[in-house]
């Protein structure tokens, strides 16, 4: 049903850990992942089993201590990819305005200033910002700002786009709105995206797989194939066997895992 | 429905009521103000004389006297002249190498440490106490008022800009970053725009610093300039004189700060409007 994809990133035993001596925490271990072109892979676990370390490392602020990591075949440090990192916390520059912030990335490649406002202009639109445009951040709500910082990392056209949690602080009215207008975008964009999300129901909504994560140090618990079709109606796509029978089976998965992650909980 | 008419019509007054009450009643808070320095000066100018010898304290009439007089002879604005040069430029000159000192120690966590020994040292020296030494050095002219104002200047707008551009949050760097911005812009476009409100911050701090560092420099040894007039007339017990030169000081100092929070707020448009006072010692 799906088709091939050229792998774009590839993860070979990846591990990540933080210290040395007794305080030494593995992050992530061994971590085995290829993601495809135009591929949106979702990421479930508990907190503090590596995501955001994951993320990092993907975004390339942040390197492995073993095991390998290419892009398009070729060592990340070589590698000539494009990438936007949306972060867990909303971090448009507080002296731009919206404008001007999602300008930003075009305006450090030398886009002539009338190509680059039209661009950015034109995305704002789209997730309903317009006439927000020179407002600055702090004059805009929290999930204005949201889509904001999102704007800002697909306006460059990155080959990868990576999402730490974009939504996690939204009420659910605003975050249905929001996965909404992002199905939108990847859809028209094709872009390759790696989201990360505490939220099951997200995961299998917006990804093409999605990978649940162990408790720490984090490993690849399971993948699986979304296998619902595109574009997904997701008012009622909770109604679907397809999609109860994944909620089911990948939160049995991880629970477990966030049992193990918080064993006091547990007891 | 009737009810509720009446209920939202009784809110309505109740909420009204006291803000009309307000405004009826009360002065806006600068003629309060006024009033209340009028008062004050009243009350002053009928005690000197009165319970108080004005020799201790002059009355209000004769401060304003003696200003006019110096005023007139022209001897207050040359001084005011030479006081109001060598805080300018020593605060130029202070502030623009604590910028880049700041800068270039906040970039470099190597050379910050290296030096940071020294920079306590000789921050924790009192810089009123090397006043006389500067005056061997440089000589009772000009100079020596400047490199005080210097010294007092550097540090404070050194510490916060080395501040500033050490904290920035990580999380611009990083989104930054991975937009694909190269180290020159993300310093230009990250980092100083980050480091702007503590810059600002010392810069502001700083100048009445430099002001007390001239008139303290005038005091030691000079012969021009609002510590040697303010010097001069307490030499020989006029105490009008000598608080007519302070009351200048105040201005001076009240009018650089008017100037400098129009220019701060102009810059940090971007920040929410702070009820922050800066406070200073000495
Ligand atoms: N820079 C760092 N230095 C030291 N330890 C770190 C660092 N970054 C992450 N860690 C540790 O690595 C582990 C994984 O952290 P990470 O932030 O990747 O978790 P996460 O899965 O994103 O959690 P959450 O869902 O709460 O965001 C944590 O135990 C954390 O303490
Ligand atoms: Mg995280």
């Amino acid at each position: 049903m799906s088709i091939p994809r050229e792998p774009l990133i590839e993860l070979v035993g990846v591990s990540r850990s933080f210290g040395r001596g007794a305080g030494r925490v593995v992050a992530v271990r061994d971590l085995d992942l290829t993601v495809g072109e135009g591929e949106i892979i979702t990421v479930v676990g508990p907190s503090g089993c590596g995501k955001s370390t994951l993320l990092n490392m993907l975004a390339r602020l942040d390197e492995p201590d073993a095991g390998e990591l290419r892009f398009r075949g070729r060592p990340a440090a070589e590698a000539d990819v494009e990438i936007g990192y949306v972060t867990q916390s909303d971090s448009l520059f507080p002296w731009r305005t919206l404008l001007a912030n999602v300008e930003y990335p075009l305006e450090i490649r030398g886009v002539p200033k009338a190509e680059r406002r039209e661009r950015a202009m034109a995305l704002l639109a789209r997730v309903g910002l317009a006439g927000f445009e020179n407002h600055l951040p702090r004059q805009l709500s929290g999930g204005m700002r949201q889509r904001g910082n999102i704007v800002r990392a697909l306006v460059y056209e990155p080959d990868i786009v990576l999402m730490d949690e974009p939504f996690g602080a939204l009420d659910a009215q605003t975050r249905l709105l929001q996965q909404r207008q992002l199905q939108d975008i990847c859809a028209e964009e094709r872009t390759t995206v790696v989201f990360i999300t505490h939220d099951l129901q997200e995961a299998i909504l917006l990804g093409d797989r999605v990978v649940v994560m162990t408790a720490r140090p984090g490993s690849i618990k399971l993948v699986r194939e979304v296998g619902i079709d595109r574009p997904r109606d997701l008012d009622h796509i909770h109604e679907q066997p397809r999609f109860q029978h994944l909620v089911t089976e990948l939160w049995d998965a991880l629970r477990d895992e966030v049992l193990r992650a918080a064993p006091a909980v547990a007891s | 429905m009737t009810r509720a008419t009446t209920t939202a019509r009784r809110t309505v007054t109740l909420q009204q009521r006291p803000a009309a009450r307000v405004r009826r009643r009360r002065l806006p808070v600068w003629a309060q103000s006024l009033a209340l320095l009028v008062v004050l000066l009243a009350v002053w100018e009928a005690f000197s004389g009165r319970l108080v010898d004005p020799f201790y304290l002059p009355a209000p009439s004769a401060i304003a006297d003696a200003l006019a007089e110096s005023a007139v002879a022209g001897t207050l604005w040359a001084n005011l002249w030479t006081t109001v040069q060598e805080t300018a430029i020593g605060f130029l000159i202070g502030a623009l190498a604590a910028l880049v000192a700041g800068i270039v120690f906040g970039r470099s966590p190597r050379v910050a440490a290296v030096l940071d020994p020294f920079l306590v040292a000789l921050n924790a020296t009192p810089r009123v106490a090397l006043a006389p030494l500067f005056v061997v050095w440089f000589g009772i002219g000009f100079l020596s008022k400047v490199i005080l104002v210097i010294t007092m200047v550097f540090f404070i707008v050194f510490y916060n800009t080395f501040q500033g551009v050490r904290s920035v949050d990580a999380t611009y760097l990083r989104v930054a970053t991975v937009m694909g911005a190269s180290q020159r812009q993300i310093f230009r476009t990250v980092i100083l725009p980050a480091a702007t409100p503590l810059i600002v911050l010392g810069l502001k701090l700083s100048i009445p610093f430099a002001l007390i560092g001239a008139v303290i420099g005038e005091f030691i040894a000079s012969s021009a300039g609002l510590g040697y007039q303010i010097k001069l007339a307490s030499n020989t017990y006029d105490t009008a004189g000598t608080m007519a030169g302070i009351f200048v000081l105040m201005v001076v100092a009240v009018l650089i700060d008017l100037v400098l929070n129009r220019i701060a707020r102009r810059v940090l448009f971007w920040q929410p409007e702070s009820t922050e006072r800066t406070t200073n010692t000495l």
